[in-house]
């Protein structure tokens, strides 16, 4: 292996054209027409412009990306994750023009990306499954038998599903098929297939994954769960490991679960077992839920406490190399915890927001990494997933890597685009938060979080001051401005008293 | 009434030291930003903050644009594409009715009726990719009693 192509773009890209560069490998990006200056872009060693805007024109079009590595010579394809990180015919593709792929084989992909047969798979292995049954969506009556079945209240999933998109929790038998119909569109529209099937939803459960890894000899390990219970609409926001209500036997209990699931399967390279947990301690019970063939974006929480890098490690096993340490040397040490920066506007209903970065400064500390996929005066496309940058704090404690994280998330600076750094921050500062105690609806369950709190007395003013000398000064003060400009001198216009505080 | 003092940083023409006359030591670090709309962004005290361009409405996020009397004319919040057109030009609808469904940065973005009315017009149709501020669903005002 010698020149790596990434099938991706943002931070993911960034961050596997880092690891290539450890190995001493080459990196070749491939764009769409609004990346052509992006920061992943700006990393590799060469850039093949797929064109296009949307996903499907570029970062979904396999010919064109099995064709640019032809172009540029590159003998590997790594996916990052979503676009075709899930899709099993880019491993197939990269198999039929003698490439290595980064990642699973087909088969295990193939097998964990239909939900439906994974279950079966996965209950023939033994692994307990959260109950469930697949449904016709045009027969209704046979939708609400089964959702009576299953008992209220339910999820109704796209077996092709993941990342929250083609899910709807239903409370009654009176919007089920409604959700049904909403589902089946969105499923189809995301994944080019509307097959559906119902869950039970499991009230107060934690969201608790394990990281496994598998070689090419056979041998597969755990590295431990990730805590991923805040999610909003499912989409994951904050992430930590080591969960705060593991135990030692638990987590020894669903790492060979995890495990099995894997081998079941005849996975290969690093991947992740989600599973539900109800109850706490020697009482929890974990339920299978899905396994994501990929690197998963919260993978550096895993990193910082394990200090495995997950990224080299995918590449030594698609070198053919065995796994480095054994499964009783993986160890942990500390606690670490990541959010997520989108651009979004919480008071806005979270609306995906676009635009130019006129300021972007990530922050920097001891125990605080940032991954970050965009850089100061870019404009973030419309296209593609708002996810801008992951803040990862660590620390020896979960208390230490909390107050990190808070600091990190204040003196991280994004101006001109609205973000949800502010929301993060008061996420963060929930007591339930701080003490661990939260479930997969908690965050939906707390939509006054969403909302901007009322500045401080002396910030509005301050605010005012600023912004009129700031507007004087078209935004920025030359380096050769000497002296101060007092604000009392400008008129106050009624509108600038109205200024909203964003996050 | 406080009088403000502003000083630029040297060498970082972003930032800024706010603090106030008469008190000195309490000062505070401002990274600012003016847009392209001349709303000024300001970091603060670890919150963002957006002060509107002179002149120009507040941005209200819970109200839709054109909300209120007369003809309402609804626009996307942002660069979008649709994937649906719930209602053609005459129906009823009540507020908070869906009458677009729009996708945007993969998720699904519904752009609801802000008031009871009439469809006027529609001015889009599924697969076209939308900016802010065009106008794709025109509602008269009107309740089931006065639009009988």
């Amino acid at each position: 292996m010698r020149r790596v192509l990434i099938a991706n773009r943002g931070e993911i890209a960034v961050r596997i054209a880092r690891a290539c560069r450890e190995r001493d490998l080459e990196v070749v990006a491939v764009c769409s027409d609004a990346d052509r200056a992006a920061p992943h872009v700006l990393a590799a060693d060469e850039v093949v412009v797929l064109g296009g805007r949307t996903p499907s024109e570029s970062y979904l079009d396999i010919d064109r990306i099995i064709e640019a590595a032809r172009a540029t010579g590159a003998d590997a394809i790594h996916p990052g994750y979503g676009f075709l990180s899930e899709d099993p015919a880019l491993p197939e593709a990269c198999a039929a023009a003698g490439l290595t792929f980064i990642g699973p084989p087909a088969g295990a992909v193939r097998a964990m990306g239909s939900k439906i047969e994974a279950r079966l798979l996965m209950e023939a292995a033994g692994v307990p499954c959260v109950p469930g049954v697949g449904i016709d969506p045009a027969d209704a009556d046979g939708v609400a038998a089964a959702a009576e079945r299953l008992g209220y209240p339910v999820l109704v999933k796209a077996s092709a599903g993941g990342g929250g998109r083609g899910m709807r929790r239903v409370d009654g038998p009176d919007a089920l098929a409604a959700a049904v119909a909403a589902a089946q569109r969105e499923a189809a529209a995301a994944f080019g297939d509307g097959t559906l099937f119902l869950e039970r939803l499991l009230v107060g459960a934690r969201h608790v994954e394990v990281q496994i890894a598998a070689d090419t000899q056979g041998a597969c390990i755990h590295l431990g769960e990730r805590e991923c219970s805040l999610q909003r609409r499912h989409q994951k926001v904050i992430e930590e490991a080591p969960s705060p209500m593991m135990s030692p036997q638990l987590r020894e209990a669903m790492g060979t679960t995890a495990v099995a699931a894997a081998l079941a399967v005849g996975y290969r390279n690093v991947g992740t077992v989600e599973f539900l947990v109800i109850g706490t301690g020697a009482s929890a019970e974990h339920y299978f839920l899905e396994m994501n063939t990929r690197l998963q974006v919260e993978h550096p929480v895993t990193e910082a406490v394990t200090g495995v890098d997950l990224v080299h490690l995918q590449f030594d096993i698609a070198e053919g190399r065995p796994l480095p340490l054994a499964r009783d040397a993986v160890t942990w040490r500390g606690h670490a915890i990541e959010c997520r920066v989108y651009a979004e506007a919480p008071a806005d209903g979270f609306l995906p927001q676009a635009g130019r970065l006129l300021v972007y400064r990530e922050p920097s500390a001891p125990g605080v990494r940032v991954d970050g996929g965009v850089r100061e005066g870019q404009d973030v496309p419309p296209y593609y997933d708002p996810l801008l940058a992951k803040v990862i704090a660590s620390a020896e404690t979960r208390p230490l890597a909390l107050a990190r994280m808070r600091e990190a998330l204040r003196s991280f600076v994004v101006l001109g685009v609205a973000t949800n750094i502010d929301y993060l921050q008061r996420v963060l500062a929930h007591p339930d938060v701080q003490r661990g105690a939260v479930h997969t609806a908690w965050l939906d369950a707390h939509p006054e979080l969403a909302q901007d709190e009322p500045p401080p007395p002396d910030a509005m003013g301050m605010a005012e001051a600023a912004a009129a000398v700031i507007r004087r000064h078209g935004g920025m003060h030359g380096t050769a401005a000497a002296g101060a400009y007092a604000a009392r001198d400008v008129t106050a216009d009624p509108f600038e008293t109205l200024g909203a505080w964003r996050g | 009434m406080a009088e403000w003092h502003v000083e630029p940083v040297d060498g970082d023409p972003r930032t800024w030291i706010v603090g106030r006359r008469e008190d000195p030591r309490a000062q505070r670090t401002v990274v600012g930003a003016v847009d392209a709309r001349g709303n000024v962004w300001l970091r603060i005290d670890g919150r963002t903050c957006v002060m509107p361009a002179p002149g120009a409405a507040r941005p209200s996020p819970d109200a839709p644009s054109g909300a209120g009397a007369g003809p309402a004319t609804l626009t996307s919040p942002m660069p979008a594409t649709v994937t649906r057109v719930a209602v053609t030009t005459d129906d009823r609808v009540r507020a908070g009715d869906t009458l677009l469904l729009l996708e945007a940065m993969k998720m699904e973005v519904p752009l609801r009726a802000p008031h009871d009315g009439v469809v006027a017009d529609v001015r889009c149709a599924v697969g076209d990719l939308v900016q802010p501020g065009v106008p794709l669903v025109v509602l008269h005002e009107g309740t089931d009693d006065d639009a009988a």
